[in-house]
């Protein structure tokens, strides 16, 4: 806590003065946002699965309040799409203003449906100050392609995250850093390994990434689903898990629910092997008393999948100026230093370094590293998502074959 | 809920009728693995509850200690079932308590066993848990209604006729309780056939029984599987009601056989061995419902527990630190809504019962109708209710939300209040406004606090029923209004067991204490009142 | 014979009523008198090892020269008549019969046998129906009558005819004696009612308190 709150009051006294530097660039109609945005309240729906992620929030919503007075209000899902069928619910029964969702932590399957069903506000994305100020679409293709579908200013970005692996050290000496290696583990160690259960969005890239090194059709992958022979491009996958199953924890009967049920069968020797999209989760974990120290992140050698995670205003909402601001928020330096520190979260940051002021690349120099995260470069390369349809069909596909 | 199912939708401008829904339904692996899970669970899980039940109540009525026993269990029925079904997990999973109590020394296990003990595919630690749940609630029962049948001198009266205690409750009282505690069977039956909450813990999930299924489809991003969950709910509400059916007649068949039995002059039924088997198994569950409660404050106080430490190595107050903002948040929400709802259910059973005194018509109307909500499966009857809700603009609001837990829990507040107030001794309250014609005061002041003992047990009866509801709280609040309750189920079976314990803590505490209160106010309030009185004066 | 030595009955730990003794020879009634309250009714639930809980008694018991003592209740073969008829309300008149019949009955005796003791208390054609559609008189003599045909080898009597009204009482009195002597066993009546003793009891005896 201490650590925290000194970090904390470090991130403002060096961010707190440069975060208001791009005002001057401030066009009027911003001001104008800023001013309709006061007092107004934004529900802002976003998985709430994770303790860290969620305190997270509410420190976001204490800095708008302070600064914007804003009330964030947090709405904790366990599934994005239950926001997603609330909006179309929404629209469907003519209910066009002041609908029950402000702000949407979102990206892939979920952002193409809202877009693709006209549900979404915007192009605002691109107008607002910090974006100008310290986004670098062309930095990363995921910031412009969220899984294969165009962002066009329809989200803002949030954070980056990509796919870890954990061990424990003390029970492992070297982790199987590929599919092949995870299914040979397996076989001669039965029942340590698994995934979480698709649809849990962990288990479904779970699905991609192997799919991603198994398929020798690795260009289909990039293309809508219905485009392509899904049969003959998923055969690999599904022969691979057919003997994973096998050998796996409980049989493969049963699988974790969660990234958080992972690290909870890691730490209770269930499992060997547990995969998250954070990156410090590991050291978050152990910070909290559950993991054990000696546990590792790392990352298959060929690259795990890694995304681009936004926030969306939906077409119906009442308080889209304060959703605006708040995601204007999200993106400014001192937000997102904050979330890096890996105590905190540890989402990686979406901005430019280049782009950001001495004071703040200092800022994100001197986050401490936390024990058991993985460095920019030991990341490696992000393998890219599958276009979006592919979610689905992977999902439908292993629900048929396994859940039931 | 009906029309849907056949494609008609009005909110989405879909006015056909189809059976489309249907046919796609028929074709979904997952509906008919689900209802095969869902009705098996079920009904075996009413099943165990009541022999269980049934079993402890003949071998161990007479004894002494019995009385104690009773009040001693009544509290557990207060602590919402998902708090006990988080705990359960906890200690039944192979990394649980149970198995960490014989590891590593007796069972070589330094790591958790490979097994399927929670969420196993047959459902087996689902029916557990619902038996926990449902077996004392049954036993409660039992205990109200046998108390109107004066057991103990037909158990002398079949005991001097040469028959056996246990053969005796049999061939004497059984029958005849059974009668008396059909409702609370079939209102056990439909929860267990329906539940969301204690399966998404605690049972399988692939596949998941049809109420978790159909829930799932619900919230579908698509269209189409809004249909497909409307027809799913239509059919596990058939499905009730042909289990209940079937149920019936089982139990009539079986009723009629032991009626023959009884007739036939053996003085030993053959059920006997099986009330012995109930009886352990009650005691069973008994104890398992005590690890359960035991193993919450374990997990909210622990830092590091490693398997296979029997106790967690270090101990923290941080778990609770960290959670304490959301905490108070929760629990003021879950509080203000059970306040206001049995509130609410109290004054509308007083204005019911009031209104029952004086017609005897009512009384069959009224009742069928407050039986509703506890009878029709939770899921079919809130997606109507969630569909409406949308259209009058009032989802999400804490007002509906409130609506909906005094729904619920106006049946229990009915029905607890009903037979004590009915019984008041009218003559009383004559007297009173006879010798002072202030009629409401009167009502107040001699009526209701002569009724204050059942007033308050029956309040906190209501505050409960209204801290355990998970459904109506997520249907209507839309997950802006979330409570203890519905925090606790989202997170049980994949966050941190030390959040999770410590939320499911707060919330079977919350109910003890109103329990308690209600035992104790009453009892001291009028010596507390005139006590102040005399420092007054 | 019933013999009866120096029983004696407690509530918690507190005696009831001094040590009482007596020996009732088959085909006899002893009255057994005393206020109300003093544990006449305690005393037949020792007999008959149904005592409530937290009352219990000692003092041997002796049905036909055996100790009852270490029998529970089912196997002690008394008869007992109370107060309240006690009938099953889900049974029948006819099937409350049978349910007393003793297990030993042959079969195909059983409806005959039934329809005898029916007939001993003139309810013949109310076989079928409910106990509880019966007159108050009728389900008194429905109770002796199956009391009587689980084949007693004592009857105790706990004030059976209390509730009864005066003409009814009489004739409940004349079944009762007549059954006695008719199967020849030991009985004994706990009455607060002289007359009860007077009209048909052989031998009386008084309860006093505990000193």
């Amino acid at each position: 806590m201490n650590i925290r709150s000194t970090l904390h009051s470090a991130c403002v006294l060096t961010l707190g003065l440069s975060a208001s530097l791009p005002s001057f660039a401030i066009d009027q109609s911003w001001s104008e946002t800023v001013k309709q945005a006061d007092g107004q309240t934004v529900y802002w729906n976003a998985w709430g699965g994770s303790d860290n992620i969620n305190r997270y929030i509410q420190w976001v919503a204490d800095q708008v309040e302070d600064q914007y007075n804003i009330q964030l209000e947090h709405v904790k899902l366990t599934d994005t799409a239950d926001a997603v069928s609330r909006v179309l619910a929404e629209k469907t029964a003519n209910k066009n203003d002041n609908g029950s969702i402000d702000l949407i932590w979102i990206n892939g399957e979920n952002f193409r449906a809202m877009k693709d069903g006209e549900l979404l506000y915007g192009p605002f994305a691109n107008d607002l100050p910090n974006y100008k100020a310290y986004v670098n679409p062309q930095a990363r293709q995921s910031l412009t392609q969220d899984f294969g579908t165009a962002v066009d200013g329809m989200e803002s970005p949030w954070g980056m995250a990509q796919v870890i692996f954990m061990y424990d050290t003390a029970e492992l000496e070297t982790p199987p850093k590929s599919m092949a290696q995870l299914l040979s583990y397996a076989k001669a160690n039965p029942g340590r390994i698994s995934y979480p259960e698709p649809p849990q969005f962990l288990g479904s890239t779970f699905l991609k990434q192997a799919l991603h090194e198994l398929t020798p059709h690795k260009a289909a992958l990039l293309q809508p689903v219905s485009n392509i022979d899904f049969d003959k491009v998923t055969k690999p996958l599904w022969d691979f898990l057919d003997e994973l199953h096998s050998v796996a924890w409980r049989n493969g009967q049963v699988f974790p629910s969660s990234a958080e049920e992972m690290i909870r069968l890691l730490d209770d020797g269930e499992i060997d092997v547990a995969l998250s999209f954070d990156v410090s989760a590991a050291t978050v974990q152990i910070d909290q008393g559950n993991l054990p120290d000696t546990v590792r992140s790392y990352v298959f050698t060929n690259g795990t999948i890694g995304n681009t995670h936004f926030v969306a205003i939906p077409y119906n909402s009442g308080a889209k100026a304060a959703a605006q601001v708040v995601a204007n928020y999200l993106i400014s330096p001192e937000a997102q230093v904050y979330k890096q520190t890996p105590t905190v979260w540890g989402d990686l940051s979406v901005l430019d370094y280049t782009k950001l002021s001495s004071s703040q690349q200092k800022a994100f120099d001197d986050l401490p590293k936390g024990i058991a995260t993985l460095s920019l470069e030991e990341l490696g390369t992000t393998l890219p998502e599958p276009h979006s349809s592919w979610m689905g069909a992977l999902e439908t596909e292993w629900r048929k074959r396994y859940a039931n | 809920m009906l029309l849907p199912s056949f494609g008609f939708e009005p909110a989405f401008s879909r006015y056909e009728l189809t059976l489309d829904h249907w046919l796609a339904l028929g074709s979904q692996p997952e509906f008919w693995s689900g209802l095969w899970l869902s009705g098996s669970s079920g009904i075996i899980a009413t099943l165990l509850s009541y022999w269980f039940a049934s079993s402890l109540l003949v071998l161990c009525y007479h004894r002494s200690w019995f009385q104690r026993f009773q009040s001693a269990i009544t509290p557990i029925l207060s602590i919402p079932h998902a708090a006990i079904t988080i705990g359960l997990l906890f200690l039944l999973s192979p990394s649980g308590w149970l198995i960490r109590f014989i590891s590593p020394w007796l069972s070589g296990w330094d790591r958790p066993p490979n097994l399927l003990t929670t969420q196993d595919p047959y459902g087996i630690t689902l029916i557990l848990a619902l038996v926990v749940k449902e077996m004392p609630y049954l036993l409660f029962a039992l205990l109200a209604a046998i108390s109107q049948l004066n057991p103990n001198a037909h158990i002398t009266t079949a005991r001097v006729l040469g028959y056996d205690r246990t053969s005796a409750w049999h061939f004497v009282v059984l029958p005849r309780l059974y009668e008396l505690i059909r409702l609370p069977i079939f209102i056990v039956l439909a929860f267990n056939l329906t539940v969301v909450d204690v399966a998404s813990i605690i049972g399988p999930n692939t596949p998941s029984t049809l109420a978790v299924t159909l829930l799932r489809w619900f919230n579908d991003p698509s269209l189409s599987m809004r249909g497909l969950a409307s027809a799913a709910a239509i059919a596990l509400t058939m499905v009730v009601l042909g289990v209940m059916i079937g149920w019936h007649l089982a139990a009539k068949t079986l009723i009629s056989y032991r009626h023959y039995e009884a007739l036939r002059g053996d003085r030993k039924t053959p059920f006997r061995w099986l009330t012995t088997v109930g009886a352990i198994g009650a005691a069973c569950t008994i104890v398992m419902t005590a690890l359960t409660l035991l193993i919450l404050p374990l997990w909210a106080f622990a830092k590091r527990w490693r398997f296979p430490d029997t106790f967690p190595s270090t101990w923290t107050f941080d778990n609770i630190s960290r959670a304490s903002r959301s905490l108070i948040e929760l629990s003021t929400q879950s509080l203000t809504l059970a306040f206001t709802s049995t509130t609410i259910a109290l004054v509308l059973s007083l204005i019911l019962l009031e209104k029952e005194r004086h017609t005897d018509l009512s009384r069959s109307h009224t009742q069928r109708l407050l039986y509703i909500p506890i009878i029709l499966p939770q899921v079919t009857l809130l997606f109507g209710v969630q569909v409406s809700l949308l259209w009058l603009n009032l989802n999400g609001t804490w007002y509906s939300v409130a609506a909906l837990h005094t729904f619920y829990s106006l049946p229990y507040v009915y029905l607890t209040l009903k037979s004590p107030y009915l019984a008041y001794d009218q003559a009383y309250l004559d007297q009173a406004n006879r010798l002072k014609p202030l009629k409401w005061r009167n009502f107040f002041m001699i009526k209701l606090a002569m009724l204050k003992a059942p007033l308050f047990a029956t309040f906190a009866i209501g505050f409960s029923v209204s801290m355990a509801q998970y459904l109506p709280t997520l249907m209507a609040g839309e997950g802006r209004i979330t409570t203890l309750t519905t925090e606790a189920v989202t997170r049980a079976a994949s966050g941190d067991r030390k959040l999770v314990s410590i939320m499911a803590l707060m919330q079977a505490i919350m109910p003890l204490c109103i329990f308690a209160l209600a035992m104790l106010l009453p009892r001291y309030w009028t010596p507390i009142r005139l006590t102040i009185r005399k420092r007054m004066c | 014979m019933l013999a009866l030595k120096d029983i004696q009955v407690f509530n918690q730990q507190e005696a009831l009523i001094s040590p009482f003794s007596a020996t009732i020879e088959n085909g006899t009634i002893l009255a057994v008198m005393g206020p109300s309250g003093i544990g006449k009714s305690t005393l037949l639930a020792y007999l008959a090892d149904s005592l409530p809980a937290g009352m219990n008694g000692k003092g041997e018991i002796w049905l036909n020269d055996k100790p009852l003592n270490p029998l529970p209740a089912e196997k002690r073969q008394l008869g007992l008549l109370q107060q309240a008829p006690l009938l099953f309300p889900h049974m029948s008149v006819e099937e409350n019969i049978r349910f007393a019949l003793p297990s030993n009955s042959p079969k195909h005796q059983r409806r005959e046998l039934t329809m005898q003791s029916l007939a001993s208390v003139g309810l013949s054609e109310h076989a079928n129906k409910l106990p509880q559609h019966l007159s108050g008189g009728q389900q008194a003599r429905l109770a002796l009558a199956r009391t009587l045909s689980s084949q007693p080898n004592a009857l105790l009597l706990d004030e059976p005819f209390s509730k009864l009204d005066q003409s009814l009482r009489t004739d409940m009195r004349k079944l009762v004696l007549l059954a006695v002597k008719e199967h020849n066993i030991p009985a004994i009546l706990v009455t607060h009612d002289p007359e009860d003793a007077t009209a048909i009891s052989h031998d009386t005896c008084y309860l006093s308190p505990a000193p």
